[in-house]
Formats: structure tokens, C-alpha cells, sequence
């Protein structure tokens, strides 16, 4: 294993940890919001809000540590990337912006106001799909390099099919993943009446998650012939991922073990993710950057790679402790504390 | 690397300036109404009766 494939495989660890974390924040604010529309706020809000206040400042830490990471290890991903996604960057942290300060004015401000709820709902929907296009522009063919000027064809990037799977899978990926962990925090603090709505949420959104995961695996065979071959010879991960989808789906189903059906949200994610990822290699954009001509100098990787390792390790202990300290523990959870 | 060297390429540069600088206004505006809204009708006074109601008034 050269130091490139460790390098990227723990970048693309921390851009996981960040998908599952941000999903359930960015869900849990869509379906704060949808309850309030359809005016069962009384019955989700208090087990939403209890859950959204001291987790969400943490959920960023993946994701800078992603950039530096990305930045610091493979040098020439700023320079491709950072041009071609000034807009759609742009676009996110206007959205995270308004999401962030929309939630505080929502909570201090004027108690009824359905407009802030709004935005602070359909932000955390609008900021993955606007996120998601990093992926859709990995796969090549909408940047171009021509004497060292870069150019990103907008046009052709709003009429693929293939973009806008991505952006459908993102939005219903994080709806199944938020409703899956409301399912089980809410078994958690014993709070049936909210666990009967977020179990429909969570069964409501099973199907799409895959009919969208199948559609964008169509789209990107006729994107890029080279990806959907390699993913085909990784078809046991895509399996896998796919057999723990249908765990969780069948364990909420029945209504037991919340927990484990979680858990198997989280590895349906981790196997199609790191399938994707490692289907992806050596590209990281199709086809200019590729892992082994852009890293950085060895010592440089070796030296980001034990930093990152071991940010890891202070990131995960600290997201159980504040885990354990905040949302599972019994009295928070039930609203007493 | 010179500045003129270093910066973007990308010719949406303007229009990234607007987008965020009607978010800066907004944010702006939207964040002195609320604020205003918190202290205007709300004088600590009830506010404090309201969180600590077991004081009895004129209790020093």
C-alpha cells in the first residue's frame, strides 16, 4: 500500500464521517420544519430540538479537516477545484450562512415565524445538493483545462442526467440517514409518539434512497464508461452496502433494535461510499488530477498522514464523549435536564 | 506568484460579490429586527418575573 492510497483512504474517511453526521443535522432541520408545516411540530420538536443544539458546531470539523487534508496532500486539487467550484462553494456557504443564523434567529427571535423555519429547513436540503456537485464534477468532462486556463461548462453541468442523480441521491440519502437516527434517538428517550413519525419518515424514505442510488449508477455508465466498469468489478461492496440497506430497512420495519438498524444505515453508507471512492482511484479529477502524479512530496504525505491519523483519534473519542454527555444521556434525552 | 498571477480564473467572481453581499445586508437587516424585537417589547424586568417567578416583588 503506497503512502497516496493511505493518504486519500483517510481523507475519504473524514468526508464519511462528515456525510453521516451532517445528514442527520441537515434531515433533522427538513423535518423539524416539514412537522411544523404539517403541524406535528408538537409531537417531533422537543426530541428534534434536544437533539440539534449541542451537535451541529461539531459536524464542520470533518469537513475542514477534509479540505486541509485534500489541499495539503494533493496540492493541484486547489487549483482545478478551486475554480471550478467558486459557484457551487460559493452557493453552499451562502446556504450554510442562512441555515446557521436562521436557526438562531428562529429560536430567539419571534416565536412564530414559519419564513425562518423555512429557510432553516430548506437550506439543509439545498446545501448537500450543492455540496454534491464536487462529486458530479470529479467524474470529468465538465472542467477544462485549455493553457492553463480553467473552464467549467455550467451548461453542460445543468442538463446531465448524471448531476442531477447526484443532487437527488444527496437529498434523499440524507432524509433516509436523518430519519433512520430520529427512529432510533427517539426509541432512545422512549418517546412513542415521536418514534411513530420518524418510523414512517424513516420507512417512507427507504425506497428512494435506492431507486436513487440505482439511477445515478445508470446515469454514471453513460457519464463515464471507465468509473462504471471498475464499480461493476467492485460489485460486492455495492452488494454489501445494498444487503445492510436492506437490514435496516427490514429492522424498522418490524420495530425493533433501532440501534442496529443504525448501525447498518451507517455501513449501507460506508461500503457504497468507499465502493465509490475506491472505484474512483487513481483519478481524483477525471482526468487531470490523479493521486499518484499530484500527492504532495513523501515526507509531506507520511508527515499528514500521522497528523490526520491522530486527529482522528482525538475527533471520534470526543464526538462519543459529547455523545454520551448530551444526546444519550437518559434524563437529556427525556427532557429533563 | 503574483497577485494578478494567483487569483481565479473562474469569471464569476462579480457575481459571487453580489450574492454575498445581499447576504451581509440581509443578515443585517433580519439580525437588528430580531434583536430589536428581543428587547422592545420585552423589558427584563418581565422577562426576569417570568424565569424566577418564586421572588416575591419588592424583595430586596
Amino acid at each position: 500500500m503506497t503512502y497516496e492510497i493511505i493518504g486519500i483512504t483517510v481523507l475519504w474517511l473524514f468526508l464519511y464521517g462528515y456525510v453521516i453526521v451532517a445528514s442527520i443535522d441537515f434531515g433533522a432541520g427538513f423535518f423539524s420544519y416539514y412537522a411544523k408545516k404539517t403541524k406535528k411540530d408538537h409531537i417531533i420538536n422537543q426530541l428534534i430540538s434536544r437533539y440539534l443544539s449541542p451537535v451541529w458546531e461539531v459536524t464542520n470539523v470533518f469537513f475542514v479537516f477534509f479540505f486541509v487534508g485534500i489541499v495539503g496532500f494533493f496540492p493541484d486539487t486547489a487549483f482545478y477545484y478551486g475554480t471550478a467550484l467558486l459557484v457551487p462553494g460559493s452557493i453552499a456557504i451562502i446556504l450554510l450562512a442562512i441555515r446557521g443564523s436562521f436557526y438562531a434567529f428562529e429560536s430567539y427571535g419571534s416565536k412564530q415565524s414559519n419564513v425562518y423555519m423555512f429557510l432553516y429547513g430548506a437550506t439543509g436540503l439545498l446545501i448537500p445538493a450543492s455540496l454534491s456537485t464536487a462529486l458530479t464534477l470529479s467524474e470529468g468532462g465538465f472542467i477544462t483545462e485549455t493553457n492553463g486556463e480553467i473552464t467549467m461548462n455550467y451548461l453542460k453541468l445543468f442538463t446531465s442526467p448524471y448531476s442531477w442523480s447526484v443532487v437527488f441521491l444527496a437529498i434523499v440519502s440524507v432524509l433516509y440517514i436523518s430519519a433512520t437516527f430520529l427512529t432510533f434517538y427517539a426509541s432512545r428517550a422512549n418517546d412513542t409518539e415521536a418514534l411513530k413519525l420518524v418510523r414512517k419518515y424513516a420507512l417512507f424514505w427507504g425506497t428512494p434512497t435506492i431507486i436513487a442510488a440505482l439511477t445515478t449508477f445508470i446515469a454514471l455508465g453513460q457519464h463515464n464508461q471507465r468509473h462504471y466498469d471498475r464499480m461493476l468489478d467492485l460489485w460486492w461492496v455495492f452488494g454489501l452496502s445494498m444487503g445492510f440497506f436492506m437490514i435496516s430497512l427490514g429492522l424498522i420495519y418490524i420495530g425493533k433494535y433501532y440501534g442496529l438498524a443504525f448501525i447498518s444505515v451507517m455501513l449501507q453508507f460506508f461500503f457504497a461510499f468507499f465502493g465509490y471512492g475506491a472505484s474512483h482511484l487513481p483519478y481524483i479529477l477525471d482526468p487531470y488530477i490523479t493521486i499518484y502524479e499530484n500527492a504532495t512530496h513523501q515526507s509531506t504525505g507520511i508527515a499528514l498522514i500521522i497528523v490526520f491519523i491522530a486527529g482522528l483519534f482525538l475527533l471520534v473519542p470526543s464526538l462519543i464523549l459529547l455523545m454520551k454527555l448530551f444526546l444519550f444521556n437518559a434524563d437529556y434525552v427525556k427532557g429533563k435536564k | 506568484m503574483r497577485v494578478e498571477e494567483a487569483a481565479t480564473t473562474s469569471p464569476y467572481v462579480d457575481l459571487m460579490f453580489i450574492f454575498f453581499f445581499l447576504l451581509y445586508a440581509t443578515l443585517a437587516t433580519v439580525g437588528i429586527i430580531v434583536l430589536r424585537k428581543l428587547f422592545r417589547n420585552n423589558p427584563v424586568e418581565v422577562e426576569l418575573e417570568k424565569k424566577y417567578p418564586s421572588i416575591e416583588k419588592g424583595d430586596s
